[in-house]
């Protein structure tokens, strides 16, 4: 069978994993030997792009064309508070696209949000690929927040598809964790899934079945709660200090504002293991009339972290606690607590999941490699007909239409498993109405969000309340939303299936996937570029180490001047051509160079 | 609706009426006090001696089962009846030759059987447990039963007509499960089955409350916040475009920035090739013409507009390929109904030679002389 490859595209890490031939799962490090993959992405000065640890690692230099934290901007309106509040924090540039949808500029060129998660979802296919190589990997299950909505949703499917990957199924993060809690485990057991991560908070609570199946009970979440917020807390805390104290806005200045926000999260990470640290960033600006530099250097211990944060880490308890409710269920009905995501080893976030759950969470998971896993368990389940494991989700937020002024009608609630399907009936709102518009809504906590619309025409004239008509809701497994409406009367029926708007035309999709294609082929053709170059840079260096040796030997004879010159002539035409980067030329010139090579070797070791 | 007819079983009769054309008799002889309802009247309207149940479910937009009963019923008045033809089975569920549908057989026909079922069953029979069972019984039946019917078993097979019955037992299952393990639900959904079961006519189940349809005018396409929502905290940010901003001066916006973001080389701004990847999505056309003529009571609502990433229903397209047969279907008709007539008038029996001009009529409305003809017939008739 096909492998599939798990990805977890995350806010902050991205993370690969398959399922190897005897079932185990297997997470697959990087280049680097790390498993988890920033998920940041940078063009350089030259037009190269970097992906991952070495995007990190330029970032301070770089910060314009440094891109991080898309996933809180991937399936966004231009126009909304997270955008906007995205917009205020990074050193990118973040731009209005032409449908409403944001852009990134990265030097010269535009990048939709998906185009930038496509290259963080490529880099984690090359990861795998290079771990298995002769394999093409192209079939990937991706997670995303358990809380996002269907055009979020939908956008990182676009993501998947630029980056020319076969996204067989969208799985909700917090569920993919569960999976890889209990696969191979036959157990009877509720478990909640806590998952902070670097830009979201998912919480989910699930049946897990002897036989394999795992039946979500309940989940919430929200899509913007995450250790970036907690980083942004301290990064305020460390500028307001530092205006106090040297009367200088930090804020102004880019580079300054990376490195906070480097050292921000790095206190952070050392105070969930020491209860005081330092933030040392000599010369963060110059200032004043001769330029004097100033230092920002500043004790943190954990306690004022926490005062810092302490309203995140409420949100996360209040979340847990309304999920509790929604799944009928008290903190002791839950058998087991599984945590999930970096910020987890936060003492006073953990300390906040043992008191609503009333309980110590379990051990036995890696907090960031479990979702990845659990999208290659997924990935298995499917395709695989041996595995018996069953996945039951829910859809995280309700489904209605859209009624006269401009009231929420649900037909779908929140936390219905999938596949689902709901009837209900109504009326014309006016006289001699012939026409209604069906406008299908997805409620976001107290948002709606319009998901398609369409018109039932040709209905019978009649005073307002006497046309009847029924309309019919769908969410098959694949989450694919169909609505179905009916005039009662006449049996005319209209019907769409909402393939959500996640920003981009199909004509756009399929043209940065085939820029992304052809980066692919050209990065493949650069890699090989390299190799060959390498291996004749390293043949001709043994030669010439030889030639003296040679030369004293052979020079002595007519014929072994023609073969010194003719190595000569192979050495020169090599370089040459190495110059020109001429990869076919290289090539055929490494044959000669090892022929040379072998002869000199066997004249070297002659017998005299 | 009056079922007078009886129970019409998708069975054995079903597979004989399969195939088979259905016609208005030459003589109608029905029973004086007939009434029928729009949606029969509807269907008669279709019948014309060339349709077989199917097509008419179709061109009718019902269900085939739909149909079938209404059909049950008008044959069993005698307003209409078949044309016997070999009896083929077309009606039942039984895969037609060569389907290609990837599912066992014997799956198929257990598929089949509880489809049947799941109306008429209550959720204890549905996952096979008894009125006492507890709640540890509930799970297990549910965790049993339920993944053999979860479409993620069969994943990228096709399944046809089968996925939706699959999905349609799942989600019964599931909702009868969640029922039956909640406290609270089980002891209310344990009171209407006792309710139904002592009244000898089962209660209808509750209407669902009726709520009316409208297009509310001046609403956002993107998200609608409900009317006490908080405003979008202003001037902390870079420079947003302005909320008051006119249909074209946003289009004009708009296009301008696909331009500069496009990394294709763009051909002269403004020409309809450079312009296109743009559009094709975006809110157009911008007039604001109502687009359907049939929104014309709807004056005062805002335009239909071309809704982004919404594909046009199969029904749909199906629908307009089948306009073409429609009319060729409407001519034959019109010539049965003016033969009726004819036929009729020399019988001398008016009430029939006035229900056929009548329905001729229907199809050719402007045609002056079958008006002629219908009124002359009714007033012969002593139809007013
Ligand atoms: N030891 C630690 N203490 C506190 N926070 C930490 C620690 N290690 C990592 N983090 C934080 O965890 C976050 C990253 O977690 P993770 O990799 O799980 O997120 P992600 O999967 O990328 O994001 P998401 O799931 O929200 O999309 C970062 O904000 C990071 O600062
Ligand atoms: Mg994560």
């Amino acid at each position: 069978m096909e492998r599939v490859i798990g990805i977890d595209l995350g806010t902050t890490n991205s993370c690969v994993a398959v399922i190897d031939v005897d079932g185990v799962p297997q997470v697959i490090p990087n280049r680097g030997g790390y498993k988890t993959t920033p998920s940041i992405v940078a063009i350089t000065e030259g037009g190269r792009r970097l992906v991952g640890h070495i995007a990190k690692r330029q970032s301070i230099t770089n910060a314009e064309n440094t891109v991080y934290t898309v996933k809180r901007l991937i399936g966004r309106k231009w126009d909304s508070d997270p955008v906007r509040s995205v917009c205020g924090t990074v050193s990118f540039t973040v731009e209005e696209g032409p449908h409403e949808d944001v852009r990134i500029k990265l030097r010269d060129a535009y990048y939709s949000v998906q185009e930038i998660s496509a290259m963080i979802l490529q880099e984690m296919k090359l990861v795998a690929e290079e771990f298995f190589p002769g394999e093409v990997l192209n079939r990937a299950v991706i997670t995303v927040p358990a809380y996002f909505n269907d055009a979020q949703r939908q956008a990182t499917k676009d993501a998947g598809q630029i980056a020319g990957l076969d996204v067989i199924r969208i799985i909700n993060e917090p569920t993919a964790a569960a999976l890889a809690y209990g696969y191979g485990k036959s157990m009877n057991k509720v478990i909640a899934v806590f998952d902070l991560g670097g830009g979201t908070f998912d919480v989910s609570i699930l049946e897990i079945s002897e036989g394999g199946v795992f039946k979500v009970i309940a989940t919430a979440g929200d899509t913007f709660l995450g250790g970036e917020d907690f980083d942004h807390r301290i990064m305020d805390w460390l500028i307001d200090g530092f205006k106090v104290e040297h009367g200088v806005d930090l804020r102004a200045d880019r580079m300054a504002l990376q490195r906070l926000r480097d050292a921000a999260e790095k206190v952070k990470c050392e105070l969930s293991s020491v209860s005081e640290a330092d933030v040392n960033l000599p010369f963060i600006i110059s200032h004043g009339p001769d330029n004097t530099s100033l230092h920002l250097q500043k004790p943190v211990d954990r306690e004022t972290v926490e005062k810092l944060c302490i309203d995140l880490i409420e949100r996360c308890r209040e979340l847990c606690r309304s999920t509790l409710k929604d799944a009928h269920l008290t903190a002791s009905q839950i058998d087991e607590v599984v945590l999930v995501g970096g910020m987890t080893r936060m003492p006073a976030v953990q300390k906040a999941c043992a008191e609503v759950f009333v309980r110590e969470p379990s051990k036995g998971v890696h907090p960031d490699e479990v979702v990845a896993i659990g999208a290659a368990i997924q990935g298995k389940a499917l395709l695989d007909e041996q595995e018996d494991l069953i996945l039951l989700d829910v859809t995280p937020h309700a489904l209605g239409l859209l009624t006269a002024g401009n009231h929420f009608d649900e037909l779908i609630g929140q936390n219905t498993t999938v596949p689902t399907s709901a009837t209900k009936t109504f009326t014309t709102s006016r006289d001699n109405q012939t026409a209604v518009k069906i406008l299908v809504m997805q409620r976001e906590s107290d948002e709606n969000q319009l998901l398609g619309e369409f018109l039932l025409t040709g209905l019978r004239s009649a005073t307002k309340g006497q046309i009847e008509i029924e309309v019919t809701f769908s969410i098959d497994s694949d989450g694919i939303v169909s609505v179905f409406a009916k005039d009662c009367e006449t049996g005319l029926e209209q019907s769409i299936q909402v393939t959500s708007s996640s920003g981009l035309t199909a004509e756009e999709v399929s043209q940065m996937m085939a820029s992304a294609e052809e980066y692919m082929i050209e990065r493949k053709g650069s890699d090989e570029l390299e190799g060959v170059r390498q291996n004749a840079e390293k043949l001709s260096a043994d030669i010439e180490k030889l030639f003296p040796q040679v030369e004293a030997l052979v020079a002595s004879s007519d014929f072994g001047r023609e073969a010194l010159g003719k190595a000569r002539e192979v050495l020169a035409n090599t370089k040459e051509a190495i110059e020109k980067s001429d990869l076919a030329l290289i090539k055929e010139h490494s044959e000669a160079l090892s022929r040379t090579l072998k002869m000199f070797k066997g004249v070297v070791s002659r017998p005299t | 609706m009056a079922s007078s007819g009886g129970p019409f079983k998708l069975g054995s009769d079903t597979q004989t009426m399969g195939s088979s054309m259905l016609s208005i008799p030459r003589r109608l002889s029905v029973e004086p006090r007939l009434t029928l309802t729009t949606a029969e009247l509807h269907l008669l309207d279709c019948v014309d001696g060339s349709l077989g149940a199917e097509d008419l479910a179709f061109i009718c937009g019902r269900s085939v089962a739909e149909v079938a009963q209404m059909l049950a019923r008008l044959v069993e008045a005698k307003v209409v009846s078949f044309e016997a033809k070999a009896p083929i089975p077309v009606l039942s569920a039984a895969p037609k030759f060569g389907d290609e549908i990837e599912l066992a057989l014997t799956f198929r026909a257990e598929i089949d059987s509880i489809s049947a079922r799941l109306e008429s069953e209550d959720s204890y029979q549905l996952l096979g447990v008894a009125r006492g069972a507890t709640k540890e019984d509930i799970r297990a039946a549910y965790y049993r039963l339920a993944p053999r019917f979860h479409p993620d078993r069969h994943f990228r097979k096709k399944l046809g007509h089968y996925k939706q019955k699959i999905e349609g037992i799942f989600a019964k299952l599931t909702k009868a499960h969640d029922t039956l393990r909640s406290d609270e639900l089980r002891r209310l959904y344990d009171a209407t089955l006792l309710r139904s079961s002592r009244s000898v006519s089962p209660a209808a189940p509750a209407a669902p409350p009726i709520a009316a349809v409208a297009a509310p005018s001046g609403f956002p396409r993107a998200s609608v916040r409900p009317a006490v929502g908080t405003g979008t905290p202003s001037g902390s940010v870079p420079p947003f475009a302005v909320a008051q901003e006119t249909e074209e001066q946003r289009h004009l916006r708009r296009d301008a920035l696909a331009r500069k973001m496009s990394r294709i080389p763009q051909s002269a701004p403004g020409t309809a090739s450079s312009r296109a990847p743009a559009a094709s999505r975006s809110d157009d056309p911008p007039d604001s013409t109502p687009s359907a003529p049939s929104c014309a009571a709807d004056a005062g609502a805002p335009a239909y507009e071309k809704v982004k990433g919404v594909r046009s229903s199969d029904a749909e397209i199906f629908r307009e390929r089948f306009e073409g047969v429609g009319n060729e279907v409407r001519d034959r008709r019109l010539a049965r109904y003016l033969a009726t007539g004819e036929d009729a008038v020399n019988l001398g029996d008016y009430r029939t030679a006035a229900a056929a001009y009548a329905q001729a009529l229907k199809l050719a409305p402007e045609n002056q002389e079958i008006a002629l003809r219908a009124k002359q017939m009714a007033n012969l008739a002593g139809i007013p």
